[in-house]
């Protein structure tokens, strides 16, 4: 059989079952007995065992224990409380300080979803209360929960550098100006609209404002937390730790924290724990499961098929470039971000080298474009988080709506990021590259 | 059905504890590395492990709660009966993938046990291989997991059918 239509049988009938419900990680392995004669399942057992036993990886379930100990500490709504007071006296504010809130709870969490489920619990309702408009107060939470995942320590970005076998340190040190920009976005965008009309966001009224003195006590709860990621994440970006070291540390560090706070019984630290299952058995297997789906495939030749295709269109590199993003754009509209890494980064990794392009800035560009797949409706996980925990009188197509205008938001990011590489290549350069 | 369902939940909660150790584990390899120097020779393998025992035990538990990424287009959008429909057509690759993961696993982990690596227990001679380190633990007792993790999967993937049929035919949840 050609490889034209091995490609075309094998991600036919993938999309296939995955459209019928299968879960993503148990899709890989018939085919490969089919392609590949039954002997070639033996790769299963050495695939998954590389993957477990991969020391990057350990850093997944630790930042997302951390960020799960820190969570039940009631670090968001410190922090909600703090952005409150002090951003509320703008028009809009209560929406911008959702998004300000956010921004600093992606730079704690590698994920989405804790950080979507909370404002959508604290932040939706009171901003519901002081009638703002149902677009800004749902697409803020959105758009500034899915920085979770963009913000270091992402977990996204754990998984890019395994796959890619570039630095995450360096991936790192490139995502913060990105997802700052995104936030800064964001925030203008809400600001402007709401200094227009601002009937679409009140700010706080005077007499609910706090004084200097005020402003300074609600920052303080947060200060433990913030050390101690800039350590977690100084030390990663700065090169002197491995993240799973740092990871590991800043759990205890986490731990320590909470303890102090008197928030932490032993119940509510293995409850914890026991989240942390459930984000990170779906990460790994989805990984595993693609893994050895993609593996099969460039055993077939798909690799060197699909550089055929790209390398030898005649194309210039930009036009390729702007065919992946498309390609990843598409994809995010049905598949979780595991699997868009697992199966398109073992393709164009090395396409991306051949082209020129430097892996650090295509790596984060990667990341800011999946931004968008969380908001893209149907299969959208920022979309299900918040609908998961918004009021009755919110309903789907209201999410569906309000996200609209901050997906155009991220694409503007997306754009920038491209026309200008310095904005991700900056801090690796200063930081890694003399 | 019960009893599958408790063994799952169960080995989810000893995970749980795992990971904290895990965490205590790396704690103190860091600070004796960087605080007195003397870096552990095992800290870093002992984390490996433990990893590597949790990632393929949660699988189980994780299925139990049904959080495995699913492509939800025309799925989450279904009434659970035809959820359960859906199911019920695409088990069949489920069980593919279980079984054919058990079955090399398996043959995976026992060529591992089977490896001579000279390992003494008071004087007796034991089979199975060492992991290539300074510390050197056995490295068959985790590649063991892998299919016993599978197994776990296999039966909450039983239930799973179980519960799917009784709801596609009736239309009511299993109790």
């Amino acid at each position: 059989m050609s490889i034209e239509w091995i490609t075309i049988l094998l991600f036919g009938s993938m999309v296939l079952v995955m459209f019928m419900g299968l879960p993503v990680a148990f899709v890989g392995i018939l085919f490969t007995a089919i392609f590949q004669g039954p002997s070639a399942v033996n790769i299963v057992p050495t695939r998954i065992f590389g993957l477990m036993t991969n020391y990057l990886l350990d850093a997944i379930p630790l930042f997302i224990l951390m960020a799960n100990i820190l969570e039940r500490s009631g670090i968001i709504e410190d922090i909600y409380m703090m952005v409150y007071h002090w951003l509320g006296w703008l028009k809009g504010g209560v929406a911008t300080a959702t998004v300000a809130a956010c921004t600093m709870m992606a730079a704690m969490a590698g994920v989405v979803g804790a950080t979507e489920v909370t404002m959508g619990l604290i932040a939706l309702p009171q901003m519901l209360n002081r009638k703002y408009d149902k677009s800004i107060a749902l697409g803020g939470i959105l758009a500034g929960g899915t920085l979770g995942i963009l913000i270091p320590p992402s977990v996204m970005l754990i998984v890019y550098g395994m796959v890619d076998n570039s630095s995450i340190g360096q991936l790192y040190a490139g995502a913060f100006l990105p997802g700052f920009l995104l936030a800064g976005l964001f925030m203008i965008y809400i600001t402007i609209r709401c200094y227009i009309n601002p009937a679409l966001g009140p700010p706080v009224p005077k007499e609910e404002r706090l004084d200097w003195a005020g402003l300074f006590r609600v920052a303080l709860p947060i200060i433990p937390a913030s050390i101690l990621i800039f350590l977690v994440l100084g030390t990663i970006v700065m090169g002197i730790a491995a993240p799973t070291e740092a990871a590991g540390v800043g759990c205890l560090g986490a731990w320590i924290i909470a303890k102090i706070k008197g928030r932490m019984p032993w119940s509510d630290l293995v409850q914890a724990a026991e989240n942390t299952i459930r984000a990170t058995g779906m990460v790994m297997w989805t990984m595993f499961g693609a893994n050895i789906f993609i593996a099969l495939y460039i055993m077939v030749g798909g690799g060197e098929f699909v550089n055929s295709m790209l390398l030898g269109s005649g194309l210039g590199k930009w036009t390729i470039l702007w065919i992946m993003m498309g390609i990843l754009i598409f994809l995010g509209c049905f598949i979780d971000w595991v699997g868009i890494i697992m199966l398109t980064i073992p393709l164009f990794g090395p396409i991306i080298r051949q082209l020129g392009f430097d892996p650090i800035w295509f790596g984060v560009l990667f990341a800011v474009n999946l931004q968008m797949s969380f908001l893209t409706p149907p299969f959208g996980m920022s979309l299900f988080y918040l609908k998961s925990v918004a009021p009755p009188e919110v309903s789907t197509v209201d999410v569906w709506k309000s996200a609209f205008p901050f997906l155009g938001l991220q694409f503007v990011g997306l754009v920038l990021c491209m026309m200008f590489p310095e904005i991700i290549l900056w801090a690796p350069k200063v930081l890694f590259r003399g | 059905m019960m009893a599958v369902e408790k063994t799952n939940i169960f080995v989810g909660k000893l995970m749980a504890y795992v990971s904290l150790v895990c965490v205590i584990v790396i704690s103190f390899e860091v600070i004796m590395r960087y605080a007195f120097g003397m870096p552990t020779n095992w800290g870093h393998e002992l984390m490996l492990s433990l990893f590597a025992m949790y990632y393929v035990m949660v699988v189980g538990v994780a299925h139990y709660w049904r959080a495995h990424v699913r492509v939800d287009v025309l799925y989450a959008t279904r009434s659970p009966r035809t959820k359960a429909i859906l199911d019920l057509i695409t088990c069949g690759f489920f069980y593919c993938f279980v079984l054919v993961y058990i079955w090399t696993s398996w043959n995976f982990y026992w060529s591992s046990q089977m490896m001579s690596a000279g390992n003494t227990l008071f004087g007796m001679n034991l089979i199975g291989e060492n992991s290539f380190t300074d510390w050197a633990p056995p490295l068959y007792p985790v590649k063991f997991l892998m299919p016993f993790g599978g197994v776990l999967l296999l039966l909450q993937g039983i239930v799973w059918t179980i519960r799917d049929a009784h709801m596609a035919f009736t239309g009511r949840e299993f109790k």
